[in-house]
């Protein structure tokens, strides 16, 4: 029953704080664009979250994010330029890319990926940030993909695909297994390493898709575009009840139920004016809440 | 009779619903050897770590050299004189060897809060000494040793405190035949010393040899106590089981059946420092059993085998297709099975149900196009579950909750769903109650006559002796002698090749 | 066991239904006034605002007399530094006088959380949206955001480099200022500064090549050069975020060119300033033998004046953040802009002493300190403030004028 509750607390505070908001923001919350807004505003950190959930799933860290984010962008620009779908196209690739050197230099490296993700990131800050002091890279045309309808289809085609994948194929199912006994999953006749590329290289694509997501919300790469993304992520998924030492209680909608609790509270206290300097604390003050009540302790039970 | 030095009696003990224990009486005795036998769930480990201070008793009253006795942990029952050494490793790793023997008693080795390393590892070695164990440095890190070497460190930690009572948990199951003897040297020492011993072994045959006493649970209820003459195996099967154990225990022929065909071919097969220009066939629907000491390098076969262990040399491979052995997922594709011998560490996801464990190996069977169609999961594991008698409420119940025995039925359900043809088992009856045991044998015999073919490491002779068509021994990483399945074959003349 | 889970899913496939039923009726109450919002234009204010929130049509209706309060969105980058604080400060003060409510958004660092910060501001209610634009392209996002939502926003601190934004910016009719800083005037400034003390031969460190701002301010440098007799002997350009390879280039100035009588910084922050004062430190030259003109102030710059390196210094900015909120809240109350982007700039105060320096350190980007009267404040939120009322304030922005506002003698 204990265990039951648990895993309800991530859907619980999404309905609350849904109806909370709904209640007292004189019904500014509830409006259409508030809502076509919210969706928007998290498709970027959802479309990653749900790559991300793949790698956790094997119980890694993907610290790339934000910089494999950046570098995608760049290095698309600078080969496309202003063809957008061109653009696009290399985004999901480049992404791609930055996913299999993460997985390289994990599996054959012999690396922890949350380190390889670690030099990505700082990697890719690094490049787009000297690439950007040297160029100007305004992305006008994209501007005019920022609209809910597009960025509508691609939740939807991204979190169907994730959610079908990561529990209805062998995909899904062997990183669950590897996260649970990498052991025993290489000795059930599963290649466990090609599996584990697999995740980074499914990561790796929401990456290049939440670069051309950013781009088309600031029409232009700048040195910090991206910035921040792993962390919101990684946050995003705590909040929905994700076991961070991945394994078969990993669960897809951890993803979904978290960023929009992220970003939700987000527009709520904006919506109620909160003086800033409580902001960050009443945040704060959630999170810890959710994820302490949350999150999946089983890893614990040895020790205790 | 001698003196009683501890009374635990109409001891309870309950988790949640769950009645471990109920109202068992036990009284241990000066130098009194005492067994505590039963199957899986019965309810012996729970009644001994009560006296170990695991965990307080639910019910009960326990008297301890006169005293009431109401251990709050297991060190204060061991600063009591009472040590419990279990089956599960009891060393940490990332510690030295000496750390690890003297954890949780640094108050007694420190002067001013510094724990004084040097006095430390001086005293580790002289116990280490006293107890033979001149090869182990006591500053080394405990990891470094094996399971075997760690467990004898823990051993000899338990004896240099002069126990009163000394609790033996299935500690000789992970052990081989050399640990094994070591054990019983060191429990016959200590019975003349006075001191009262409990041993809970499945290993009956241990149990007649070494006891005085022998109490019998069931379903965490007293059955019976056995003494002298009565001690048996036979007596012993029955009251644990609670009913006469129809037809033979092993296979009941002894004949050496297996048809011409050889199904796979291992060739000058050798791992650099374990062992070397090993060769045999298996042949289709043959039990072939390999049998050695514990470090002989035969585990480690069985993993090269199966191609989770890369061979410096020599080759594997199945006859039929010709097709080499050099990863696991290559030996799963063509229908090879492993069994592992660490069950919980290598074959079992245990946070997941007994479905996802039954499936592992099978998504490429049941899935249609990319897909799975969670339908096709269950159909396949419940028909496997059931078809193989897991004790269970349903397939979406968690691993974890099963015995051992039961968890090894879920590990073989996997790969017969899997249609494997060849099973590699690496003593597949480890740590298993008798009865479940019986099925496996049963079941190993069912598969032998459906064509299968087994490779079957083990460390009991018996079960080599009463499963295998044919044996082939192992000594120092090197094949010793193989012998053919007959009535005659008996358990000195295995070990005589062995050692 | 089997209740319990059935239960949790009756428990989640409610709480779920309860979620959508709000969402579509939410959906509902406000999308019947109008089908589509995506096309809205700016001639279309009316409906745009429609299809939005109540409280922005009311504003829109009947603005500065209808007791309710004004209410302005601010992106702000953090209230912790100096002058993130003092601006933060300045602002609620004004917010305060003028009677406006303030909601801030802190923290933003790019224009994709920028662009999340405007919509729920707007969401909010908010009337008018006031930004630092992370880059060009955020003018962009943000301004048709406002304008789809009928909500005025203006910007400071950044010029707008690509023309095909700014022009499309200065379509917008809710743009309704922006304010820049005007570094050319204040580098020729300082190059003055140093021609009278009677440098004639000067190295510099230049900028950037493709920042506006970076361009600006060498221009400046060059054009003082030449305007008051001043050679320059050797450029090189700052690496950002690398204090030694600064310290090299001015031990090459050093060494090079001996008879160098003074260095250009057209940026002293993230290190250069240190950079270069290190470097004469260490070369062993008389104290105050170079002369140093450092576009922004830096950590140990009282020191280096009193040292005599640093000759000339500038910084301060603050007042131009607040002149484009009073622009921005002076057209929300009005209710109707000029139609016109107020394109407004501001030179930073020209710094040339140690005494000075001092009285910046204490008084400017100090949040304890309002350097801007009440009256001031009223004045330039009203009816009727023209743009040369507003550039006029700015230009007034020098050392005496915080001098006397700070009420030092």
């Amino acid at each position: 029953m204990r265990e039951q509750m648990k895993k309800m607390v991530p859907v619980a505070g999404l309905v609350i704080m849904f109806l909370l908001f709904a209640f007292t923001t004189d019904g500014k919350f509830l409006t259409r664009v508030n809502l076509q807004n919210l969706i928007i505003q998290s498709a970027i950190t959802m479309v990653a979250a749900v790559g991300t959930a793949f790698v956790m799933a094997h119980n890694n860290l993907d610290f790339s994010l934000g910089g494999a984010c950046a570098l995608s962008c760049v290095l698309s620009y600078l080969i496309a330029g202003q063809n957008l779908p061109l653009f696009f196209i290399l985004c999901m690739v480049f992404g791609i890319v930055c996913g299999l050197f993460s997985a390289l230099l994990h599996i054959k490296g012999q690396i922890p990926a949350f380190m390889a993700g670690m030099c990505l990131m700082f990697a890719g800050r690094g490049v787009a940030q000297s690439v950007a002091a040297n160029t100007n890279m305004l992305m006008v045309g994209a501007a005019s993909l920022n609209n809910i309808w597009f960025f509508l289809l691609v939740l939807l085609v991204v979190v169907v695909l994730g959610f079908l994948i990561f529990n209805y194929t062998k995909v899904g199912k062997y990183q669950k297994l590897i996260g649970t006994n990498p052991k025993a999953t290489e000795l059930s006749g599963i290649n466990v390493n090609a599996y584990k590329t697999i995740a980074f290289a499914i990561s790796g694509a929401t990456i290049g898709i939440a670069a051309c997501l950013t781009v088309i919300r600031s029409a232009s790469i700048i040195g910090n575009t991206g910035l921040n993304l792993e962390t919101n992520v990684l946050l995003a998924l705590s909040l929905g009840g994700i076991s961070i030492t991945g394994g078969s209680a990993t669960k897809m909608r951890s993803a979904i139920i978290g960023t929009l609790i992220f970003f939700i509270l987000n527009n709520g206290l904006t919506l109620w004016g909160l003086n800033p300097d409580y902001v960050d604390i009443v945040k704060a003050v959630f999170f810890l809440l959710t994820v302490t009540i949350s999150i999946d302790r089983s890893q614990y039970d040895m020790i205790a | 009779m001698e003196e009683i030095i501890l009374k635990a009696e109409n001891m309870f003990k309950e988790f949640g619903a769950t009645k471990a224990v109920s109202d068992v009486t036990l009284e241990l005795r000066k130098g009194c050897v005492l067994g505590l036998v039963g199957e899986n769930g019965s309810g012996k480990s729970t009644l001994s770590s009560m006296i170990a201070g695991v965990y307080p008793p639910t019910k009960g009253v326990m008297t301890y050299k006169g005293e009431e006795y109401r251990p709050k942990s297991v060190l204060d029952a061991r600063k009591a004189g009472i040590q419990y050494l279990t089956q599960e490793q009891g060393t940490i790793d990332g510690m030295t060897v000496a750390e690890n023997m003297f954890l949780g008693e640094e108050d007694q080795m420190s002067k001013m809060g510094n724990v004084s390393i040097k006095k430390l590892n001086l005293l580790a070695r002289k116990i280490l000494d006293e107890n033979g164990m001149n090869y182990v440095n006591p500053k080394a890190m405990v990891e470094t040793y094996s399971f075997e070497d760690r467990k004898m460190i823990e051993t000899a930690r338990a004896l240099s405190h002069q126990p009163a009572i000394l609790i033996i948990d299935e500690t000789t199951t992970a052990l081989s035949q050399k640990g094994r003897e070591r054990i019983y040297e060191i429990i016959f020492e200590q019975k003349k010393a006075g001191t009262a011993i409990v041993i809970i072994s499945h290993d009956l045959d241990e149990v007649q040899k070494l006891c005085d006493e022998v109490l019998i649970m069931r379903d965490g209820v007293y059955v019976d106590t056995l003494k002298g003459d009565e001690i048996n195996a036979h007596n012993m099967r029955e009251k644990m089981i609670g009913r006469t154990m129809e037809g033979s225990y092993y296979r009941g022929d002894f004949e050496c059946t297996y048809e011409d065909e050889v199904v796979l071919e291992v060739k000058d097969l050798s791992v650099w420092g374990i062992f070397s220009d090993v060769s045999f066939e298996l042949h289709k629907g043959e039990i072939l059993g390999i049998g050695g000491l514990s470090e002989c390098g035969m585990h480690e076969l069985l993993k090269t085998v199966f191609g989770a262990i890369r061979p410096t040399s020599g080759s594997v491979t199945l006859v039929q297709n010709q097709v080499a052995l050099k990863n696991t997922t290559v030996s799963v594709k063509n229908k090879v099975a492993y069994i592992p011998k660490d069950r919980d560490k290598e074959s079992l996801f245990q946070p997941t149900s007994i479905k996802d464990n039954i499936v592992a190996s099978s998504y490429d069977k049941i899935k249609k196009g990319f897909f799975i169609k969670p339908s096709d999961e269950k159909k396949l594991a419940d028909e496997q579950a059931k078809k193989i008698e897991v004790k269970m409420q349903n397939i979406e119940q968690l691993i974890r909750d099963l015995s051992g025995g039961n968890k090894q039925k879920v590990v073989i359900a996997k790969w017969i769903a899997n249609e494997s043809q060849i099973f590699i088992m690496d003593c597949p009856t480890r740590g298993i109650d008798i009865g479940v045991k019986a099925k496996i044998y049963k079941l190993m015999d069912t598969l032998k006559h459906e064509g299968i073919s087994i490779l079957m490491v083990s460390e009991e002779m018996m079960e080599l002796i009463g499963m295998a068509d044919r044996i082939i021994t192992m000594k120092d990483g090197r094949l010793s002698k193989e012998f053919t399945r007959s009535k005659d074959l008996s358990e000195s003349t295995i070990i005589s090749a062995i050692v | 066991m089997k209740t319990t889970k059935k239960l949790t899913r009756f428990i989640a496939l409610a709480m779920a239904m309860i979620l959508c039923l709000f969402t579509l009726a939410g959906c509902a109450g406000s999308g019947g006034n109008n089908g589509g919002s995506s096309q809205n234009s700016g001639e279309e204010t009316a409906a745009a605002s429609d299809a939005n929130t109540e409280t922005v049509t009311d504003a829109e209706s009947k603005p500065a007399d209808s007791g309710e309060k004004v209410k302005i969105g601010m992106i702000w980058y953090g209230n912790t530094d100096a002058m993130g604080g003092t601006f933060y400060s300045w602002a609620n003060h004004a917010a305060e006088v003028l009677n406006v409510e303030l909601v801030w958004k802190l923290g933003s660092y790019t224009t994709a959380d920028e662009l999340t910060d405007c919509e729920n501001l707007i969401s909010a209610g908010c009337q008018g949206v006031y930004f630092v634009p992370m880059d060009t392209a955020a003018n962009l996002q943000l301004g048709n955001a406002c304008k789809d939502a009928g909500v005025y926003w203006a910007t400071s601190n950044r010029q707008i480099a690509d023309e095909s934004v700014l022009t499309a910016c200065e379509a917008n009719p809710y743009f309704v200022a922006r304010v820049y800083d005007n570094s050319y005037d204040v580098c020729k400034e300082m190059v003055k500064v140093l021609a009278d003390q009677g440098i004639k031969k000067v190295c510099m460190l230049s900028g950037d090549p493709t920042d506006a701002m970076m361009v600006d301010r060498t221009k400046g440098f060059e054009d003082g050069c030449s305007e008051y007799g001043v050679e320059i002997l050797a450029t090189s350009q700052i690496v950002s975020g690398d204090a030694s390879a600064n310290v090299d280039s001015v031990n090459n100035f050093l060494t090079l060119y001996p008879n160098m009588e003074g260095i250009l910084a057209v940026s002293g922050t993230a290190g250069v300033g240190e950079a270069i004062i290190t470097a004469l430190d260490a070369s062993g030259r008389e104290k105050g033998s170079v002369k140093v003109a450092a576009f922004d102030t830096f950590e140990g710059n009282q020191q280096a004046f009193e040292a005599g390196w640093l000759a000339a210094s500038c910084g301060g900015y603050t007042s131009e953040c607040l002149i484009s909120l009073l622009a921005l809240i002076s057209t929300v109350r009005s209710g109707s802009g000029t139609g016109e982007v107020m394109a407004l700039s501001l030179s930073p105060l020209l710094i040339t002493s140690a005494e000075e320096m001092d009285i910046f350190s204490q008084y400017v980007d100090n949040p304890e300190i309002q350097l801007y009267s009440d009256e001031t404040i009223q004045s330039l939120a009203g009816d009727g403030v023209t743009i040369e009322d507003y550039q006029k304030v700015l230009d007034d922005w020098s050392i005496d004028y915080v001098k006397q506002a700070a009420g030092i003698e």
